[in-house]
C-alpha cells in the first residue's frame, strides 16, 4: 500500500527524477575518469546511458501506461500532420464499422434481446401468431396445468384504430390478461398498469394502458394523459375462425368500437413480449367483443387467436414442462370431444403438437422471419469493413515505406523492435477507433433506414438504437480488432529493416520492392473480396428479377385491392354478402374501374384460408395432409374479373346464393390430385360439413406467395360461404392512373356506410412487392455495398500500379532506349495489372462458390453456381481493372527515355 | 573482463554493502562491492541504478542528496527498517540456496 503511494508519489515528481539521475550519472562518470583518468574509456564502459535511465524508470511500473500515452500522443501527432490520409482512412473504416454497428443493433434487439424479467429462462411461449388458441382453451390450460406458476393470454392487433378527440390514427395494440403485467414485473411509469380486477368479466373494465413512445408522440408526455378517453377498434388480423356461428348479432351499439379510459403508462424501455414489436396501447382481454364489434370471441371455441405466454413454477424444466403440459392439453381436447369421441378424433389428439417454445426472448416471430436476412446482411457488411480494412492497410503500407528513416534511426538508438510495433500498432488503433466513434454517429441513421427498408405491411417492425453498452462494446470489439487486423502486417514488416541498407541514401532498394511484393498481394485480396460481394449481389439481383417477372397466374397491372370489413360495420350472415354486392355495383360505377369483384382473401393481402376437406368423389384419403385445401370464398365472376383463365366448367356466378346448391370451383393443383385423368365436374367433396359440387376448374395462381408451387384450392361462392366471413377485399381493374380511382374508392365507401371500416387500399403491385421486401433489402445493399467494393479495390490497383511504375522508372527507361516501343511497354504494365486482377478472380470465385452455398435458401429460379452471375460478375471486375491499370501502363509509356536513364 | 553478478544476488550486495559502510552514493556502492570481492564482483552501471530505483520503490533504501569526499554534490543512500529486514531475507534465503548446492556438488 505504502509501495503504492510512493509509486503515485513519483507521478508528481518526474521531472526531479530525470535530472536526479542525470547528475547521479555525472557525478559517477566524473569519479570514474578520474580514476582512470581517461574520460572517454569510462564513458564506453559505461555503457548505454539512453536504456539506463529507462530502465531505471520502469522500476517505478508506470511504463506501461507511460508508453501507451507517449505512443497515443505521438500518433495523434502524427495523424494530425497527414489530414489527408487520416481522413480517408477514418472515413473508410467509419462506414465499415457503421454499417456492422447498426446491423449488430438490428440483431441484438431482434434474436439476442431477453424477456425484460428477472429469470427470462424461466418462461415458455404457447403458440404464435397463425398457431393461436381460443379463449376457452386458454381458461383451460390456465386452470388445468401443473406446471405453471402463471400463464397469460396476448394477441396483438397491427393496425388498431384510435380515435382520440375525432382524430383516428392506426397504431399497434395488444390485448392482454389482467395478469399481465403484474407477472411480468412491470410497473407503470404513471398512473396504473392493467391489473387481474380488470379482466374479471367480459367488457367489465375497459381501461388502457399506453406505451412510453406513444405518451411522448401524442401527448408531448403531459400527465393529462390519464383519465383521457380514447376509442379503439380493430378487425381480427391474426388467427382464425371456424364456423359460422361465430358472429351474433348483438353488439350494433359497439360498432365504433371500444371506449376506454387511460388510465397509466408503461415504463420507458419495455418493449413487451415480441422482440421488434412494440405495442402501443395495452387493453384488458376481456374487452375484447367490445374492440372488435361483430367478433365476440370470449366464448367461442373455434375462434383461435390468443398466445400465451408463461412461467413455469420452481424446480421444473422445459422438457418437464413440455411433456406434463401435452398431457394436460389432450386431455382437455378428449374432454372436449365429449363421450361420442370418434376414432379420427382420437388420432387427431394423438397427433396434437402445441407450439410450445422457450420464452425467454419473448415470441419469436419476427425472429422467425428476419433472422436469416439479418444473417446474410451482416456477412455482407462483414465483407466491407474487411475491405476497408485492406485499404487502410494500403495506405499504412505507404506511409511506413516514407518512414523508413526515422524507423531505421530509432531502431539502431536502441529501441526494441518490439517497442516500436506496439507504437506503429497504436496509431492503428487510434485510427480504428476514430472510425469506430464516427461509425457509431451515423450508425443510428443507418439502422433506421434498414428499418424501413425490413418492415412491410405485415410486419411493421420498430427497432430503437440504443447507444447502450451492448452496441458500445460491439463496436469498440470491432474497431479494435480492426485496427489489430490493419496494423499488425504494416507494423511487423515496416520494422523489418536492414539498418546498414536503409540508413544509405538509395531511395529505391529492397524495402521499395518488398512494399510493392505486399501492397499486390492486397490488392489481389481486395479483387477477391469484391468478386464475393458481386456474384452475391448478382445473385441477389437475378432472384429479385426472377420472382417480380414471375406470371403469378393473373396480371397485376392496373390492379387496385380494397380491403373493408363488414363485420363490424354491423353486417351479419346473409347481409354480409348481399352489402358488399350491393358496394361493388357502386365501385363498378365509378369512372376508371374497368372490371371489379371481390373475395374474402385477396390477392397478396396477407390473409388465407385453409381446411382439410372429406369425403372425395372417387379418391381415398391416406392421410391429414392429403385432405389439406387453401380456400377462398368468392364473388360473382371472380375469375373472369380477375383473369385467371377458367380450364373447365363454370366461373362461380349470381346465382349462387344462400338456397341454391352449394357448388365450388377446384384450381387445378386440386383438380390434378384428386381426379387425374378424370374430369372433376360433378363431382363431390365435403368442406366443414357441407357438401359441395364441383362446377369448374381453374388454373393455378399465386395468391399469397411468390416462391411456392399453388397449393391445392377451392373457391365457394361469397354468398355461400362456408366459414365465417372476415373480411371484403375488392379487386379491382383500372384503366389509366390507378391513383384516381383510389381516391375515388374511400369517398365511395363512407358515402355508401359511415361504418364500414376500411382497412387498407392498395395498389396489387405494391402487396405483391411487400412480399419480397426481404429479397428486395438484400439485392438493393448487396448491390451498393459491391459496387463500394469495386471503387476501392480499383483505387487501390491504380495506386500500387502507380508506385510500381515510378520505381521502375530506370528500367522501362533503359528498356525503351534499347528499342521498346510505348506500346510494349503499356502492354507490360496492363499485363502487370491484369495478372494481378486475374489472381483475385480466381480466389474469388473459388470464394463464392463456398460460401454461395449458404444462400441458397434465398435464390430463386437460379442455382449459387449460376454461371451467369459468376460471368458477369468475372467481365466486371476484369473490365474495372484494365481500367485502373491503363493509366498508369499509359504514364509508363510516356516516359522519356533520356530522363529516365537518369533517374535513381 | 566482468564476471556477471550471480542473478537475484544484486540486491542483496547492495544492501548489505549499506549496512556495512552507512550511507553511500552509487560509486562509492560500485567500487565497495568490488573491492570487497577482490575486483570478481564488477557491478554494471546498467544493472545497479535501476537496482537502486527499485529499492526506492520498495522502501529498503532512502536518498538524499550531499556532499561528496571531494566536495562534489552526489546522492547518498540510506538502508531503512523494512530494507534490513529484507537483507535478512536474502541473506537467510541465499545460504539456503548455497548449502543446498554445496550438498549437491560434494564428493562422495
Amino acid at each position: 500500500m505504502i509501495e503504492l503511494w510512493r509509486r503515485i508519489k513519483f507521478l508528481f515528481h518526474t521531472r526531479e527524477f530525470e535530472s536526479d539521475l542525470d547528475e547521479e550519472i555525472q557525478f559517477h562518470l566524473e569519479m570514474k575518469a578520474r580514476k582512470t583518468g581517461d574520460r572517454d574509456q569510462a564513458r564506453r564502459q559505461f555503457g548505454n546511458v539512453g536504456i539506463l535511465k529507462e530502465v531505471s524508470r520502469e522500476m517505478w511500473g508506470w511504463s506501461s501506461l507511460e508508453r501507451l500515452f507517449q505512443d497515443l500522443r505521438y500518433a495523434l501527432r502524427q495523424l494530425a500532420r497527414n489530414p489527408g490520409f487520416a481522413s480517408v482512412a477514418i472515413l473508410s473504416l467509419a462506414l465499415g464499422i457503421g454499417a456492422n454497428t447498426a446491423i449488430f443493433s438490428i440483431i441484438d434487439h431482434v434474436m439476442l434481446r431477453l424477456l425484460p424479467v428477472s429469470h427470462p429462462e424461466e418462461w415458455m411461449t404457447l403458440g404464435r401468431n397463425g398457431r393461436s388458441y381460443s379463449y376457452p382453451m386458454f381458461e383451460k390450460i390456465r386452470d388445468r396445468n401443473q406446471v405453471f406458476s402463471a400463464v397469460m393470454g396476448t394477441h396483438l392487433m397491427p393496425e388498431m384504430e384510435v380515435t382520440i378527440d375525432g382524430s383516428t390514427s392506426h397504431v399497434m395494440g395488444e390485448l392482454v390478461t389482467g395478469n399481465y403485467f403484474p407477472e411480468l414485473g412491470v410497473g407503470a411509469a404513471m398512473g396504473r398498469v392493467i391489473v387481474p380486477e380488470d379482466d374479471r368479466a367480459a367488457e367489465s373494465g375497459p381501461v388502457a394502458v399506453i406505451s412510453h413512445a406513444y405518451w411522448m408522440r401524442v401527448f408531448a408526455g403531459s400527465a393529462n394523459a390519464l383519465g383521457r378517453k380514447i376509442r379503439v377498434r380493430s378487425a381480427m388480423t391474426n388467427g382464425s375462425t371456424g364456423g359460422l356461428d361465430v358472429y351474433d348479432a348483438g353488439h350494433l351499439a359497439f360498432a365504433n368500437g371500444a371506449e376506454l379510459t387511460i388510465v397509466g403508462v408503461a415504463p420507458a424501455g419495455f418493449f413487451g413480449d415480441t422482440a421488434a414489436l412494440v405495442a402501443d396501447i395495452w387493453i384488458p382481454i376481456t374487452m375484447q367483443p367490445a374492440v372488435m364489434p361483430g367478433r365476440p370471441f370470449l366464448k367461442q371455441p373455434g375462434a383461435r387467436w390468443i398466445r400465451m405466454i408463461a412461467r413455469r413454477k420452481p424446480g421444473i424444466g422445459e422438457p418437464q414442462a413440455r411433456a406434463s403440459l401435452l398431457v394436460t392439453w389432450r386431455q382437455i381436447m378428449t374432454d372436449e370431444a365429449g363421450s361420442k369421441i370418434t376414432e379420427e378424433e382420437k388420432r387427431e389428439i394423438a397427433q396434437f403438437s402445441p407450439d410450445i417454445e422457450s420464452g425467454e426472448k419473448g415470441f419469436g416471430g419476427v425472429r422467425r422471419a428476419l433472422s436469416q436476412p439479418l444473417l446474410v446482411l451482416m456477412g455482407v457488411v462483414g465483407l466491407v469493413l474487411l475491405i476497408a480494412c485492406l485499404n487502410v492497410a494500403n495506405l499504412l503500407l505507404a506511409r511506413a515505406t516514407a518512414r523508413r528513416k526515422e524507423i531505421t534511426v530509432r531502431l539502431s538508438m536502441g529501441a526494441s523492435r518490439v517497442r516500436l510495433i506496439r507504437q506503429l500498432l497504436t496509431e492503428s488503433l487510434v485510427l480504428a477507433l476514430a472510425g469506430g466513434v464516427a461509425g457509431v454517429v451515423c450508425a443510428p441513421a443507418a439502422s433506421r433506414l434498414l428499418i424501413t427498408m425490413l418492415s412491410n405491411l405485415e410486419l411493421s417492425i420498430d427497432v430503437p438504437f440504443e447507444t447502450d453498452w451492448r452496441t458500445l462494446g460491439f463496436t469498440s470489439a470491432i474497431a479494435v480488432l480492426t485496427g489489430l487486423l490493419f496494423g499488425l502486417a504494416p507494423a511487423i514488416r515496416a520494422t523489418r529493416v536492414s539498418l546498414a541498407e536503409a540508413l544509405k541514401d538509395a531511395s529505391r532498394g529492397a524495402t521499395g520492392s518488398r512494399r510493392v511484393g505486399a501492397a499486390k498481394s492486397l490488392v489481389a485480396v481486395q479483387a477477391a473480396v469484391s468478386m464475393v460481394l458481386l456474384v452475391g449481389s448478382g445473385l441477389f439481383l437475378r432472384t429479385l428479377a426472377n420472382l417480380k417477372s414471375e406470371d403469378v397466374g393473373f396480371n397485376p397491372d392496373g390492379l387496385v385491392m380494397l380491403r373493408v370489413d363488414p363485420v363490424s360495420a354491423g353486417y351479419r350472415g346473409d347481409e354480409v354478402g348481399r352489402s358488399m354486392q350491393s358496394l361493388l355495383e357502386h365501385v363498378r360505377a365509378l369512372p376508371g374501374v374497368r372490371l371489379a369483384t371481390f373475395s374474402e382473401n385477396g390477392l397478396f393481402s396477407g390473409s388465407e384460408s385453409g381446411d382439410r376437406i372429406d369425403d372425395i368423389e372417387g379418391y381415398t384419403a391416406h392421410s391429414d395432409e392429403e385432405r389439406v385445401c387453401a380456400f377462398d370464398q368468392a364473388g360473382p365472376q371472380y375469375f373472369t374479373n380477375v383473369g385467371i383463365p377458367i380450364l373447365l366448367g363454370r366461373d362461380l356466378n349470381e346465382r349462387d346464393q344462400p338456397g341454391a346448391p352449394r357448388v365450388a370451383v377446384i384450381n387445378d393443383a386440386m383438380a390434378k390430385f384428386y381426379f387425374k385423368g378424370t374430369s372433376p365436374i360433378g363431382k363431390h367433396f365435403t368442406a366443414s360439413k357441407v357438401r359441395l359440387e364441383i362446377v369448374g376448374v381453374v388454373r393455378d395462381i399465386h395468391d399469397h406467395d411468390h416462391r411456392e408451387a399453388p397449393p391445392r384450392r377451392f373457391y365457394v361462392s361469397y354468398f355461400q360461404p362456408i366459414d365465417g366471413i372476415t373480411t371484403a377485399n375488392f379487386e379491382i381493374r383500372t384503366a389509366g392512373n390507378p391513383g384516381t380511382v383510389m381516391s375515388m374508392l374511400r369517398n365511395e365507401v363512407t358515402s355508401f356506410n359511415r361504418n364500414l371500416p376500411i382497412l387498407s387500399i392498395k395498389e396489387e403491385r405494391e402487396l405483391m412487392d411487400s412480399d419480397l421486401v426481404y429479397e428486395s433489402l438484400l439485392a438493393k445493399l448487396s448491390a451498393v455495398f459491391a459496387a463500394l467494393a469495386i471503387v476501392l479495390a480499383t483505387i487501390g490497383l491504380y495506386g500500387v500500379m502507380s508506385y510500381a511504375v515510378s520505381r521502375r522508372t530506370n528500367e522501362i527507361g533503359i528498356r525503351m532506349a534499347l528499342g521498346a516501343a510505348a506500346s510494349n511497354v503499356r502492354g507490360m504494365v496492363l499485363r502487370e495489372s491484369m495478372l494481378l486482377i486475374g489472381a483475385g478472380l480466381i480466389v474469388g470465385i473459388a470464394a463464392a462458390l463456398c460460401l454461395t452455398r449458404l444462400i441458397k435458401s434465398f435464390l430463386f429460379g437460379l442455382t449459387a453456381m449460376d454461371p451467369i452471375a459468376f460471368g458477369v460478375a468475372a467481365v466486371l471486375l476484369l473490365a474495372v481493372g484494365a481500367l485502373a491499370g491503363y493509366l498508369p501502363a499509359r504514364r509508363a509509356s510516356k516516359i522519356d527515355p533520356m530522363i529516365a536513364l537518369r533517374y535513381e | 573482463m566482468r564476471t556477471e553478478i550471480p542473478p537475484g544476488t544484486l540486491y542483496m550486495l547492495i544492501l548489505r554493502t549499506l549496512a556495512r559502510s552507512g550511507p553511500m552514493h552509487g560509486y562509492g556502492i560500485a567500487e565497495h562491492i568490488q573491492q570487497i570481492s577482490e575486483d570478481i564482483l564488477q557491478v554494471e552501471e546498467g544493472s545497479l541504478y535501476p537496482a537502486l530505483q527499485r529499492m526506492l520503490v520498495k522502501g529498503w533504501v532512502t536518498a538524499e542528496w550531499g556532499q561528496s569526499d571531494n566536495n562534489r554534490r552526489a546522492r547518498f543512500y540510506s538502508l531503512t527498517a523494512a530494507g534490513r529486514k529484507q537483507l535478512a531475507a536474502e541473506i537467510s534465503e541465499f545460504e539456503k540456496v548455497t548449502r543446498a548446492i554445496t550438498r549437491v556438488i560434494q564428493p562422495a
